[in-house]
C-alpha cells in the first residue's frame, strides 16, 4: 500500500509531465480561460485512454511478440479514443440531453500535445502489474489537472501584479514553472526511500 | 534570407514565442548535444517523409478520417526512423525513444504534412524542411549551451556508451548544474525570451533615434 502511495506521488509530482517535459504547456496556456470542469473531463478522458492502451500493449501486443509495433501504434491509438469521445459527446450527449450543463467540450488535448504518448510509455516502463498501472495513470492525470490549476493561478497573478514589461507574460510563467519543477522533483526521495535506494 | 524562412512562424528572430509549440521537444532533447542532434535528424526525417508521402498521395488520400490517417502517416515515419536508428546505435535509440515518438506529434501539430495537399511538391518539401530546420537548429544550440553549463562537457552520438564526450571541464560551479534539469531548461528559456525582448526594445530605440537624426 505504501509503495502504491509512493508511486502515486512519483507520477503526480516528480514525473509531472507538463512541468518535467513541457508537454501540454501550450494547450494549458492557450486554454487558461477554460473551466475547471472542462480540464477535469479532459483529464478523465486521458485517464481512460492511457489505461486502455496499457492493457492493449501489455495483454495483446506482448504475447504476440509485436512489442516494436507499439512505437508505430501509440500516437494513432492516442488519437482514436478522444476522437470517439468527441463523436459520442456531439452525437449522443448534445443531441439527446440538450439541457445538460456539459457545454461544448473539445477532447483533443491529450493527443495533440503528446501527453498521452509520454504517459503510456512511462506506465509501460514503470508498472509491474495492472494495479500499479492504475495508480500511475491516476497520478499522471492528477498531476496534469493540478498543473492546469496552478498555471491558471500563476497567470492570474501575472495579470494582477505589476511586473516589469520585460518579464511579463510567458517569460515569467516559464521561470515560475522551472521553480515549481525543481521543487516537485524532490518528491522523488519519498519513492526512493520506499524502494530502499536512499 | 528566403521568403519562406523570413515569414515563418518558427523563425526565432520574428517570434520566439511560437517556439512554445515545440517546447516539449526542446526541453526533452536539449539536455545533451547528442540528443539534440538526434532530435534534429528525427525532425528532418519525419517532416520530409510525411510531407512527401502526403503530397504524392494527395489524389488518393480519403477525406474521411483525414486526421487519423495523417497521424498514422507521421507516426509511421517516426517509427521507421526509430527502426533505422536502432540498427545504427541501439543504445542511443533506446535512450531517445520519447524524442523519436514526439517528432510525429510536432509534425502533425505544425501542419507541415497537412499543408502539402495544397502545394507543389518542391514548395511543400521546402516549407516542410523549414518547419523542421528552425526548431532543430535552435535545439542544437540550446543543447550545446545546456550541456556545457550543466554537465561541463559536450557529447556526440557514437562510441561504446551510446554517446561520446569530446571534452570535460573539471571546474564547474555547482549551482550551474540545475541547467541540466528540466526546471533549469524552463528558466533558461524564460531568460532567453527576456534577453530577446531587451534586444528588440534596444533595436527599436536605435531605429527611432536614427529616424530622428535624419
Amino acid at each position: 500500500m505504501k509503495y502504491l502511495a509512493a508511486l502515486f506521488l512519483l507520477s503526480a509530482f516528480s514525473l509531472n509531465l507538463p512541468l518535467q517535459t513541457g508537454l501540454g504547456v501550450r494547450a494549458l496556456r492557450d486554454d487558461l480561460g477554460r473551466s475547471v470542469k472542462n480540464s477535469f473531463f479532459e483529464c478523465a478522458v486521458l485517464f481512460i485512454s492511457i489505461y486502455i492502451q496499457y492493457a492493449l500493449f501489455t495483454f495483446a501486443f506482448s504475447p504476440l511478440n509485436l512489442v516494436f509495433f507499439k512505437y508505430f501504434m501509440i500516437f494513432p491509438l492516442s488519437a482514436v479514443f478522444p476522437a470517439l469521445m468527441q463523436i459520442f459527446h456531439s452525437k449522443v450527449i448534445l443531441k439527446y440531453m440538450p439541457d445538460n450543463k456539459c457545454g461544448d467540450y473539445v477532447f483533443d488535448f491529450s493527443y495533440k500535445t503528446g501527453l498521452s504518448i509520454a504517459a503510456v510509455l512511462l506506465v509501460l516502463y514503470i508498472a509491474g502489474s495492472p494495479q500499479e498501472a492504475l495508480v500511475l495513470d491516476l497520478g499522471f492525470c492528477f498531476g496534469i489537472f493540478c498543473t492546469a490549476l496552478v498555471l491558471k493561478a500563476v497567470s492570474l497573478r501575472l495579470v494582477q501584479e505589476r511586473t516589469s514589461a520585460l518579464f511579463r507574460g510567458l517569460p515569467l510563467m516559464l521561470i515560475s514553472m522551472g521553480l515549481l519543477a525543481m521543487i516537485w522533483t524532490q518528491v522523488i526521495y519519498i519513492y526512493l526511500i520506499q524502494r530502499g535506494r536512499f | 534570407m528566403i521568403k519562406s524562412v523570413k515569414e515563418h512562424i518558427f523563425n526565432f528572430f520574428s517570434s520566439p514565442y511560437a517556439f512554445i509549440s515545440a517546447l516539449p521537444l526542446i526541453i526533452i532533447s536539449s539536455s545533451r548535444l547528442a540528443y539534440g542532434i538526434i532530435a534534429f535528424f528525427a525532425l528532418l526525417w519525419v517532416c520530409l517523409v510525411s510531407t512527401m508521402i502526403k503530397n504524392l498521395t494527395k489524389n488518393f488520400f480519403p477525406g474521411l478520417f483525414n486526421n487519423i490517417l495523417l497521424i498514422s502517416l507521421c507516426s509511421a515515419a517516426g517509427g521507421i526512423f526509430l527502426l533505422i536508428f536502432s540498427f545504427v546505435n541501439p543504445l542511443l535509440a533506446k535512450e531517445t525513444i520519447l524524442i523519436s515518438l514526439l517528432t510525429p506529434v510536432y509534425c502533425f501539430t505544425s501542419e507541415s504534412a497537412a499543408r502539402a495537399e495544397s502545394a507543389e511538391w518542391n514548395q511543400a518539401l521546402l516549407e516542410s524542411a523549414v518547419d523542421a530546420l528552425l526548431p532543430g537548429i535552435f535545439i542544437i544550440i540550446l543543447s550545446a549551451l545546456r550541456e556545457i553549463l550543466g554537465f561541463g562537457t559536450l557529447s556526440l552520438p557514437g562510441g561504446a556508451g551510446a554517446i561520446q564526450e569530446i571534452f570535460k571541464l573539471d571546474v564547474l560551479p555547482y549551482p550551474l548544474k540545475i541547467i541540466s534539469t528540466s526546471g533549469g531548461a524552463f528558466m533558461l528559456l524564460g531568460y532567453i525570451f527576456i534577453i530577446f525582448r531587451l534586444v528588440k526594445s534596444y533595436s527599436k530605440k536605435a531605429a527611432r533615434s536614427g529616424e530622428d537624426d535624419e
